[in-house]
């Protein structure tokens, strides 16, 4: 057996597409009451900011900072998927969270023309997937992991693994703090050192699991981590690290995804017919954008290019904080000899909204919803068809059924008074409105329920800031 | 306002909330009176939310606009029931606070809990307008029950805001009244006092909900009409008979906060006594326990000067009090001194209450208790900080919990808090908020610094940083939540709830009062504060140390005064543990000062704080001092009052002197010239008292010149000058502290390590201190060392230090006793672990700090020892000697150093610096370094022990290095500490490049880079093979 371990040490950053911004990032988690930082980018690194720092020690390095709250179920499901594409090289892959996979190449890597070779294809493919990972190779998985934690190393034979091991220091995967520490206060520093202490005093001062953790580096107990099981569909998500309004960030995060469903063809070596892609806003439901294939299909880039010609028709509702994209069980492949503009067929689940598109035009179509607003204009809004407003208020005001697009200026008598087909009678108000400082558009204005002579009900304004204008604003049914 | 004042018809406004309705109020009181007053309204309630907290500061505004300001509060019943309540007159005030403090106290902190029962008794003495809510057939129901609770006392309040509906509303209500038989009266409900806060009231509105502006839709008011209104429209929106039910409502309110007449507390007067008699009594017993052989004469005077005053003002009780719990600390052995205006009095020394002694000090203390100021004396205690909150529980105990209670503090925005909370309301993205509120609060995080926010790449023009920055700065100094004020005892002969509410306080147990410390002073409320202090725990352990060791008992006033040699070590700044001269800026004046004489360390204590730097001060004084600049005093009268300070004003109380007999000021306006100081840095302006103090000293004879400089160095220590009674206080202790420095500087070091933390200097430095001293110092050890720090003799009838199990990082307390308790007659590590009841924590503890060398050899041989004991422990019979032991390797030096600060923060061996030297040889010793002229070009380093960036120092950072031969100051200016960030401000170990700055024996290195070597500290052990 000869195990290959690879080491993410940045996954937590890679998930959240931050590995390699141009501006200091690390991913923090609590520690008690402070955050320490797990992982930091470059730029983040240059400046000081080292894992295990607390978030305040690292602003003063790097007063710049970007942090981004840990996502441990985010990063066990990345560890999944590249797991899953692992499979590409073995049968025979463990998940070591939350960092690690194990490989066993021992049976395949003549398969792929010898170590060298194989270890080639899977630097290939971590660059494709953007994940950095240290490669520890030696016959036990135990020795494996270590190396691969210490910056990577490789041993391949048995015979010579006690002796490789021996002098690293007694540090890494498997050997906890506490026990590291103790050991260090012994005077222990190396793995050699630890060999030779007495196995009846290692165990009663570091417990039986230490001692297992020795003997499994050096193969002289055995060991079979977990054989992981691939779901039968790809799903992925994707965190972003900011709120995106636009739609750069979340191609830019579907095309990763993509990378990766492409890698995870690739070990069942299988294609798909769709894929959904699902955009999670701040608040309200999930986006969810079909993406059908002509033919069983698994090129990353093609399966992009359609994507991302999709989702620049689609209108984001508000920001986006999550991106997503699911499979159905994948199918049978075979390698395209269509050409790539034939499949464009994709079936929207609403055709009746689809038909009524057609023929009104696309933007003629949408739904309506009331918003907590205190301006007129603003207590509406159109949306999505079948899309969940913002906010609705709890209490509407009195208002008109008819609101007019644009306030219409009403004419003056001599006294200045307005007249909307002859004299009006104010019947109800004022009702004041002023508010909308905060988005450069503040209204100040006097609402008036009014009757003209045709037995209309109007209402009408007049504007605070010029009080000769008078406007017609709406019609009560 | 349109209509002239006079014509339009008469208006009170009975509903006005303030900012002290946290986050709804977008107004302080203070703009709400005058505003008020300005459109000639005829009353203003203010009516905050189930609280009298802004009161007060209404109080004091309508006294100086003439306005009528009505005291009042609003509540939400838990049934919906919105209600306000008005005090008509003092019965009804004192129901209204009794009722505020149930409603708070039945709460958690911050909120109120108020419901039908606790009105029933109908509240005598108060109004109560109802403000309906919008159900009709439910509002007809609480109509009957109100009328039915406050009969002919209450109204149905109509507000006219102009909103969506209103005309509905107000039919409504018409039909209400008709229905309960309860009159109408027109309200503003107001919750700014101009339309101009509309922005703020929304912003408020989205942080208190945790929303953004945006999206807080209809939760904003739809328009600014909740402001204060001109008369003319209100009469137009609300109909005269409305109108003038406000004022016919105001006129009954005839409560004015003036007539809160606060009774000290009840002393328990023996029979047959007065209270003056009383004190009298307790005043000749010190004066007979203090001048056994008699009184000097000018005491005699200032005491019966004193009391007569004291009599006059009828402050008796206060004195009592205070000597009443000075002397329940003394009983107890609790170590105490008072300071503050009223402390240094003869009576005060006579009474224990402080040590200086007035026959040797200069004391002003008419000044303090004027008769033409209302306020009541100040006096400050401080305790032993172990033992301060016994003294505080008997004060509860002794007085009864209803009648103490803990003033309060107002916690106000503050640039960093006002821009993230401001920023976050306007929508701005988390890490923008933050990065925002970073930079705009500052360099001194006092103002809101646009500059800065320009320099961090926000545009301050662009409009949402532009609404941002105006926002914030109108919130900032908005009182954001009470919280309890560090020690300030309020005690009160009724219960307090008469008074002023009381709410629940974060502490279990702990109450507040809804004042704080300036709203007592104005109401005239008693309060004492009882602070702790560390020094004082540390100056007892030493006197029951030596006590102890030497069978000799020392107390504060038995410390032999003017002792030379002490004067010597002060004078050369060997000051490290001593009170308040200990710090670095302290350290840098004394060899300049050379202070010679008690009242020397009065002025020291005074002159090196952030106010006199910066108005230029000490440096006069202390030029003059060294006959450097002439002293001018410009004329006879100031001569008098700032000769003893050279001419310099140094003190307030000299503040207040001068500018009564050179500027002919009135006590009363030298009272408000020394409370502007003080307020000056928060707001307000000394402008006027500049005009007034150069035109009263040109009127006397002394030029403009004169006069503007005297004033700029009055300006200059403004908001940061001590009153000389403080300092005179502090000057004893720091008397105190130097002395045991001196003499027994073993009893002193255990003391402070004691009674850390405290000071500037943690234990290693002081440690070091006393080796360098030459005192014996013995490592901690489980067979010798007590549970705290102790002294030991040396053979030859001196002491020695002995470390303290509490230096032991992570020994239990518990832990300490027993392993003292079993001391040194165990056998070996089982042993001491099954007899002294260690658990697993504790020993690895005790190998850490090798403290188990005697039983179980070096470290790494103890934990190995340890570790296996701990194991072995619920194993019965197991015995770990049979067990084989592995050949360790012995620690290395480097490596035993290591464990020794890692676990005690200190070591007795070599200093690192000392192991590493060869790889540094290139640094100069701080010793060297220290020797070398002025301007001179020096590399050096060490461990970094203090980094200190005092907040007026404009950006500079002083950063004390340590090395085997001593310390270095080095000074890095702004520019450098920001290239260098990352080492200056996490280099453990720095090396430095700069130029040597000597200012006679006071040596500076100012840095030009700096470099950060901390990672050699990490290879000690492998460094350190090099020097086995």
């Amino acid at each position: 057996m000869l195990w290959l371990d690879l080491y993410c040490p940045r996954l937590a950053l890679e998930i959240a597409l931050s590995a390699a911004r141009t501006e200091p990032v690390a991913v923090v988690e609590a520690a008690g009451a402070h955050e320490v930082v797990v992982a930091s980018n470059d730029v983040a690194l240059r400046a000081g900011v080292r894992t295990g720092m607390g978030t305040d020690a690292a602003r003063v390095r790097a007063p710049e900072l970007r942090t981004l709250k840990r996502d441990p179920a985010a990063e066990r499901a990345a560890l999944e998927r590249l797991g899953a594409a692992c499979f590409y090289f073995t049968d025979y892959v463990s998940l070591q969270p939350p960092t690690d996979v194990l490989l066993e190449i021992g049976g395949s890597r003549r398969l792929f023309g010898g170590l060298d070779a194989l270890l080639a294809e899977v630097g290939a493919m971590l660059g494709t997937l953007g994940r950095e990972a240290w490669q520890g190779i030696a016959p036990t998985p135990a020795a494996a992991r270590l190396l691969a934690h210490r910056g990577g190393g490789r041993i391949e034979h048995r015979d010579a693994l006690a002796e490789a091991l021996g002098s690293l220091p007694c540090r890494g995967p498997g050997i906890d703090r506490r026990t590291s520490e103790r050991l260090e206060g012994w005077g222990v520093s190396t793995l050699a050192g630890c060999f030779a202490l007495p196995r009846e005093g290692v165990t009663r001062r570091l417990g039986r699991d230490f001692l297992d953790c020795l003997d499994r580096l050096r193969g002289q107990r055995e060991e079979s981590p977990p054989r992981f099981q691939p779901p039968g569909r790809f799903e992925g998500v994707v965190t972003l690290p900011e709120e995106a309004a636009s739609l750069d960030l979340p191609i830019l995060a579907v095309e990763r995804l993509l990378w990766e469903l492409e890698a995870w063809l690739r070990a069942r070596d299988a294609g798909i017919q769709d894929f959904r892609i699902d955009l999670y806003p701040r608040r309200g439901d999930v986006l969810a954008v079909e993406v059908g294939l002509a033919t069983p299909t698994r090129e990353a880039q093609h399966m992009q290019a359609l994507a991302r010609e999709r989702l620049e028709r689609t209108t984001l509702q508000g920001p986006v904080v999550a991106v997503g994209v699911r499979t159905r069980a994948p199918v049978g492949y075979h390698p395209p000899v269509t050409d790539l503009l034939t499949d464009a067929g994709t079936e929207p689940p609403e055709r009746l909204l689809e038909r009524l598109r057609a023929r009104l035009g696309r933007e003629a179509v949408h739904g309506l919803a009331l918003v907590a607003e205190h301006r007129p204009e603003r207590a509406w809004q159109r949306t999505a068809p079948g899309g969940t407003p913002v906010h609705e208020p709890v209490e509407a005001p009195p208002r008109p059924l008819w609101l007019l697009a644009q306030p219409g200026v009403l004419p003056l008598d001599g006294q200045r008074r307005p007249l909307c087909q002859g004299q009006l009678d104010l019947l109800d108000g004022p009702e004041r409105i002023e508010t909308g400082w905060w988005d450069g558009d503040d209204v100040e204005r006097d609402y008036f329920v009014a009757r003209n002579p045709g037995g209309s009900l109007l209402w009408i304004y007049r504007e605070r800031r010029v009080p000769v204008m008078w406007y017609l604003h709406g019609l009560f049914a | 306002m349109s209509l002239p004042a006079q014509t339009a018809p008469a208006y009170a406004e009975l509903c006005a909330v303030s900012n002290f309705s946290f986050l709804w109020g977008a107004s302080h009181p203070e703009e709400l009176v005058e505003r008020a007053a300005r459109l000639g309204y005829s009353a203003l309630a203010l009516t905050d939310e189930c609280s009298l907290a802004g009161v007060v500061r209404a109080h004091a505004a309508a006294r100086d606009c003439g306005l009528h300001l009505i005291v009042g509060s609003r509540f939400q019943l838990d049934c919906g029931l919105g209600l306000v309540v008005l005090a008509m007159d003092r019965g009804g005030y004192a129901r209204l606070s009794r009722l505020i403090s149930a409603a708070r106290r039945e709460a958690r902190k911050g909120s109120y809990r108020l419901d039908r029962t606790m009105l029933a008794d109908g509240l005598p003495g108060c109004l109560a307008l109802w403000l309906p809510g919008r159900e009709e057939a439910r509002a007809v129901a609480d109509g009957v029950w109100l009328r039915d609770c406050f009969g002919e006392r209450c109204r149905i309040g109509v507000v006219r805001h102009l909103g969506p509906g209103e005309s509905v509303r107000l039919r409504s209500l018409e039909r209400l009244a008709r229905e309960t038989g309860i009159d109408r009266v027109a309200l503003g409900d107001v919750h700014m006092h101009a339309r101009g806060r509309r922005a703020l009231a929304d912003a408020l509105t989205a942080i208190r909900l945790g929303t953004t502006v945006a999206a807080a839709g209809t939760a904003l008011a739809g328009n600014g009409e909740a402001h204060l209104r001109g008369r003319a429209r209100l009469a137009r929106l609300y109909g005269t008979g409305l109108v003038a039910a406000t004022v016919e409502l105001a006129r009954r309110c005839s409560f004015s906060l003036d007539e809160l007449a606060y009774e000290y507390p009840q002393e328990s007067v023996p029979a047959g006594y007065t209270l003056s008699g009383w004190l009298r009594a307790r005043v000749e017993a010190g004066v007979a326990e203090r001048w056994p052989e008699g009184v000097p004469p000018g005491v005699r005077d200032q005491l019966e000067h004193e009391l007569a005053l004291i009599a006059e003002l009828g402050y008796e009780a206060y004195f009592l009090t205070v000597d009443d719990i000075v002397r329940y600390a003394r009983e107890r052995g609790i170590l105490c001194q008072g300071r503050g205006s009223a402390a240094n009095s003869a009576v005060c020394y006579c009474l224990g209450i402080t040590a200086v002694d007035p026959s040797t000090s200069a004391l002003l203390f008419e000044r303090f208790i004027s008769r033409e100021r209302g306020e009541p004396p100040d006096i400050d205690v401080d305790f032993e900080h172990h033992r301060r909150e016994e003294v505080i529980q008997y004060v509860y105990r002794r007085y009864g919990a209803d009648h103490v209670a803990l003033a309060a503090t107002v916690i106000c925005y503050r640039p960093k808090s006002a821009l993230r909370d401001v920023a976050g309301a306007l929508g701005m993205e988390p890490a923008q908020v933050d990065r925002l509120a970073r930079a705009g609060a500052g360099r001194d995080g006092r103002t809101i610094d646009r500059e800065r926010v320009l320099e961090t790449g926000f545009d301050p023009d662009a409009p949402v940083i532009h609404r941002v920055l105006t926002l914030a700065e109108q919130i900032q100094g908005f009182p954001r939540h009470l919280s309890q004020h560090v020690g300030g005892l309020v005690i009160g002969r009724q219960p307090l709830t008469d008074l002023v509410p009381i709410e629940n306080a974060a502490m279990d147990g702990r109450t507040v009062i809804q004042w704080d410390k300036d709203d007592l002073d104005a109401i005239g409320l008693l309060k004492i504060d009882c602070l702790a202090l560390g020094m004082l725990t540390a100056i007892h352990d030493a006197f029951d140390r030596i006590a102890a060791f030497y069978g000799r008992r020392y107390t504060l006033a038995a410390i032999p005064r003017e002792d030379p040699d002490v004067f010597a070590m002060i004078q050369r700044a060997d000051t490290i543990g001593v009170f308040q001269i200990e710090s670095r800026a302290q350290m840098t004046m004394l060899p300049r000062l050379k202070p010679a004489t008690f009242y020397d360390l009065v002025i020291e204590i005074s002159i090196v704080r952030p106010g006199p730097i910066q108005g230029e001060m000490v440096h006069p004084y202390l030029r003059r001092r060294q006959g450097l600049e002439p002293i001018e005093y410009g004329g006879p009268e100031i001569e008098r009052v700032l000769g003893r300070t050279l001419g310099v004003p140094l003190f307030q109380e000299q503040v207040i002197e001068m500018a009564m007999v050179a500027a002919d000021f009135s006590p009363g306006e030298a009272d408000r010239l020394r409370r502007s100081m003080a307020a000056w840095r928060k707001s307000g302006d000394l402008e006027p008292f500049e005009r007034r103090l150069v035109e009263g000293m040109t009127a006397n004879g002394y030029t403009a010149e004169f006069a503007r400089r005297m004033f700029a160095q009055i300006r200059g220590f403004a908001g940061y000058g001590f009153p000389e009674s403080h300092a005179a206080s502090f000057a004893l202790l720091a008397w105190a502290s130097a002395w045991l420095k001196h003499h027994h500087p073993a009893a002193f070091t255990a003391a402070l390590l004691n009674a850390q933390p405290m000071g500037f200097y943690g234990p290693s430095q002081l440690v070091r201190a006393a080796r360098e001293q030459g005192v014996e110092v013995r490592p901690v050890d489980v067979r010798a060392s007590e549970a705290v720090s102790t002294l030991e003799p040396d053979g030859s009838g001196g002491a020695t230090l002995r470390l303290g199990l509490d230096r032991v990082r992570g020994l239990s307390a518990g832990a300490r006793a027993r392993i003292a308790a079993v001391g040194a007659a165990v056998a070996d590590t089982a042993d001491l672990a099954e007899r002294a009841g260690l658990d697993r924590r504790d020993l690895d503890a005790l190998a850490e700090a090798d403290a188990l060398r005697g039983l179980a050899g070096d470290r790494t041989a103890a934990r190995w020892a340890a570790h296996g004991v701990q194991a072995a422990l619920p194993l019965f019979g197991d015995d770990e000697a049979q067990q084989p032991r592995p050949a360790l390797r012995p620690p290395r030096e480097g490596e035993s150093i290591r464990a020794d600060y890692a676990s005690t923060g200190l070591t007795l061996r070599r200093h690192p610096l000392a192991l590493l030297r060869a790889r540094f040889a290139h640094w100069r010793t701080a010793d060297d370094a220290c020797r070398l002229a002025d301007g001179a070009r020096v590399v050096t380093g060490g461990l970094v022990i203090t980094r200190q960036q005092p907040s007026t120092a404009s950006g500079v950072t002083f950063l004390t290095l340590e090395d085997e031969t001593g310390v270095i100051n080095v000074i890095v200016r702004q520019g450098v500490g920001r290239q260098y960030r990352p080492t200056l401000y996490g280099g453990r170990l720095v090396g430095v490049a700069g130029r040597v700055q000597r200012q006679e024996s006071v040596v500076h290195v100012v840095a030009e880079t700096l470099e950060d070597a901390s990672g050699w500290l990490g290879r000690l052990d492998v460094s350190s093979r090099d020097f086995h």
